[in-house]
């Protein structure tokens, strides 16, 4: 039976800095199940690594990882309602590492990245949809927070 | 514990020997171990890379508050660090605060 493309993986751990480096291990395997090279397995490890640290400690995350060749999304939610902050240099890491990122709080503390694009809209080359969905992502970087206690 | 700091000292000047990660969960041990080095007047302190395999912001503000304490006539030397390293440190613009050699 053929690997079931995208199929989506999932963690959960104490949401405490000594986990960071179980969910640094298990997005590098993603990854590389995207077919990411080196840097960008590196990129990924940085961005979860960044992204699981501004969730803050109490209660659990899980992360859950789609990987498809070229591509790779990693989604993170707390189980506390604590909006999620990257302070200055946190922000500029994430956003040197990854595409596209979102944080949100409605009901709990969320993340979630994109890295790479899928092989198939790569290989039919770019449309102007595409072109346009880019200029959005580049520009999106932080979603505002909102309702913060 | 992911990181081992190993510390040798010669008068004014130190040498770290950095091996594991420096992450949220290590910077803080990483950044006393600077502080004591610099609270015995270490001027010149060296940070061998590398065994790092991994650094994020939090080991980045361990590095440029070190630098800072160091003041300008002091020097952060970052030794041999590897691309995913020099990646974060070339991100965050640190990479011209501080001196690397290969």
């Amino acid at each position: 039976m053929l690997p079931t493309v995208g199929a989506p993986v999932s963690l959960s751990f104490p949401a405490k800095a000594e986990y960071l480096r179980l969910a640094r291990l298990a997005a590098a395997d993603a990854a590389s199940r995207a077919g990411f090279d080196v840097d960008d397995i590196d990129d990924v490890r940085i961005a979860v690594s960044e992204l699981c640290g501004a969730l803050g400690a109490g209660g659990r995350i899980t992360l859950t990882m789609f990987s498809e060749p070229g591509r790779l999304e990693v989604r993170g939610a707390s189980e506390v309602a604590l909006a999620p902050k990257l302070d200055g240099l946190t922000r500029t890491v994430v956003r040197g590492v990854v595409d596209d990122y979102e944080l949100s709080s409605d009901p709990v503390g969320a993340f979630s990245f994109v890295k790479g694009r899928a092989a198939a809209a790569r290989s039919n080359g770019a449309t102007a949809a595409e072109a346009a969905q880019d200029t959005v992502e580049d520009t999106a970087g932080e979603t505002p927070v909102e309702g913060t206690a | 514990v992911s990181l081992d700091l190993d510390t040798q000292v010669a008068g004014a000047a130190a040498r770290v020997a950095l091996r594991g990660d420096v992450d949220m969960a290590t910077a803080p041990e990483l950044r006393r171990v600077l502080d004591e080095l610099l609270d015995g007047g270490a001027s010149e302190i060296v940070l061998d890379c590398r065994e790092l395999e991994f650094l994020d912001s939090s080991g980045i503000g361990a590095l440029v508050a070190a630098r800072a304490r160091l003041g300008d006539a002091g020097q952060l030397v970052l030794e041999a660090p590897r691309p995913n390293v020099q990646k974060v440190l070339a991100v965050t613009g640190v990479d011209r605060e501080l001196t690397i050699r290969s």
